[in-house]
């Protein structure tokens, strides 16, 4: 059980450790091989890792239905298509007619429209929540008007030249903000990785943080 | 009249008159003219400057959602590029449903009107998981990273195209990615563009456009294609109007409908709060 949790936090460290070594220290065509060769494995496992996917999609749904938890139809439903659609692309090919045919008419519209349905909801949330209660609820509902326009040739016929202020606010005061925002994320990230490969974050293997 | 009313305007309406917004401009196109932002220019002039008979590779990465921003750019890039005789050399990282099929249809459409050949000017290599190790392969071996097949699984080794296109690092000259997130230009910058010094392009989704600005400004990414409107700025100035400017109109009507609906919300707010304040 100990070993469980200690393997793959070995595994990480060293993997890590080699990783550095070879990108940061100059071991000419032996690192390079190895990097080489340390991306192929790393495809190879997620195509092994995509494969978890799947098995815990059936697992979950058929939990559902055998159990007859609540919406189990639902669950049903899915198997059924993940089952037949698995059924197609095997015997079609992943770019058969029929599998393209599926994908085009069925799952691309589908997606489509769920995603198109986002264009009434901002729709309804912008009317509902952009009020002009203070400055910077202000700033936020000028911003989102003078970009709304810049987006749209009509904006143009409106107020000639307002797409340059719309490309001012993205590329001035935006990248500024955004420049903070990925820094702070870099960093964060950075402490994160650390504390993972010093295994000193183990929530990932099933335990509780170290430090 | 009680004007605090605007401020409860029924959502049915508001979703009904959206509907309206973006039926109007099928039947009767506005028409309005679209200006050519810098951003588009610079795009434009990235596959411009490239000499007859470079190599593009593009990757698009793009699921079912945002596939009609991002599809009428391929359609506009593939025109430029076979104009100038260029190649392309197509991935997909993203979606595997998604990438793939729709890359064979818009670059294939083009290339069929053109001349072009599958396979000696254009080639479809398909969706492979796992992007960032996909990428590194694929700066010293394309054929190693792809598994050695196209989209059909044929051998690459068939295809003239795939005997010149080896590498990114010595027979790529331009990477184009249309990307919805991850992954995405930080992923090209860090593993493939800024270590060998290729010139990086291409178009994303409108929601990702404020997250880029930065990476165009430090002249990481060369222009930038931003949704729909990127896409009808970059169909114009290639000559070939299509998607992306037949939905400008909509795009147009929907985004006044919004401003209007804010406006109306804002005078309710204001007597909601006027009300309250004399009561």
């Amino acid at each position: 059980m100990q070993l469980r949790r200690q393997l793959p936090l070995i595994v990480v460290f060293v993997t890590a450790v080699l990783v550095m070594l070879f990108k940061f220290v100059n071991f000419g065509e032996t690192g390079k091989n190895v990097l080489s060769q340390m991306d192929k494995w790393s495809q190879v496992t997620s195509i092994v890792a995509f494969l978890l996917g799947p098995i815990n999609l059936i697992r979950l749904h058929l939990g559902n239905v055998t159990k007859r938890r609540p919406r189990w139809v639902h669950s049903a439903l899915t198997l059924v298509v993940t089952v037949v659609f698995t059924i197609v692309f095997a015997l079609n090919g992943s770019n058969g007619e029929v599998t393209l045919w599926i994908i085009n008419n069925i799952a691309i519209q589908i997606s489509g429209a769920i995603y198109a349905m986002l264009g009434f909801y901002i729709c309804s949330a912008a009317y509902r929540s952009f009020k002009l209660r203070n400055l910077e609820a202000t700033v936020l509902l000028l911003s989102a008007v003078i970009l709304m326009l810049a987006q749209a040739p009509i904006g143009e016929e409106i107020i000639p030249g307002i797409s340059k202020w719309g490309e001012w606010i993205l590329s001035v005061p935006n990248s500024a903000g955004m420049r903070g925002i990925r820094l702070g994320a870099a960093i964060g990230a950075f402490a994160a990785s650390i504390r993972v490969i010093l295994g000193l974050e183990r929530s990932w293997v099933g335990g509780s943080t170290a430090e | 009249m009680d004007w605090d009313k605007l401020q409860r305007i029924d959502v049915r309406w508001i979703y009904a008159l959206v509907i309206v917004c973006l039926l109007v401009p099928m039947f009767w196109p506005l028409g309005l003219p679209i200006t050519i932002s810098e951003n588009t220019r610079k795009v434009w002039e990235a596959v411009d400057k490239l000499p007859p008979g470079s190599v593009i590779l593009v990757s698009h990465d793009t699921g079912p959602g945002n596939a009609p921003e991002l599809n009428p750019m391929l359609s506009a890039l593939a025109k430029q590029a076979f104009e100038k005789n260029c190649k392309i050399v197509g991935v997909a990282f993203f979606d595997q449903l998604v990438g793939p099929p729709m890359f064979q249809e818009y670059v294939g459409s083009v290339a069929e009107k053109m001349g072009k050949k599958y396979g000696v000017d254009w080639i479809n290599l398909g969706f492979r998981l796992n992007a960032t190790a996909t990428m590194r392969q694929m700066c010293d071996d394309i054929h190693g990273a792809m598994l050695g097949v196209d989209w059909e699984n044929k051998s690459l080794s068939d295809f003239p195209i795939m005997n010149e296109v080896k590498s990114i690092k010595d027979d790529v000259d331009l990477i184009f990615v249309t990307t919805v997130g991850t992954p995405g230009y930080g992923d090209w910058m860090t593993y493939v563009a800024e270590p060998l010094k290729k010139p990086l392009t291409g178009g994303a989704s409108l929601t990702m456009y404020s997250g880029l600005q930065q990476y165009i400004r430090s002249g990481q990414l060369q222009g930038f294609l931003g949704g729909l409107r990127g896409a009808a700025e970059y169909e114009q100035l290639v000559g070939a109007p299509g998607k992306g400017c037949s939905g400008m109109d909509a795009q147009s009507l929907g985004h006044m409908m919004i401003i209007a609906f804010l406006i109306l919300g804002n005078i309710g707010y204001f007597a909601s709060a006027r009300k309250k304040s004399r009561a």
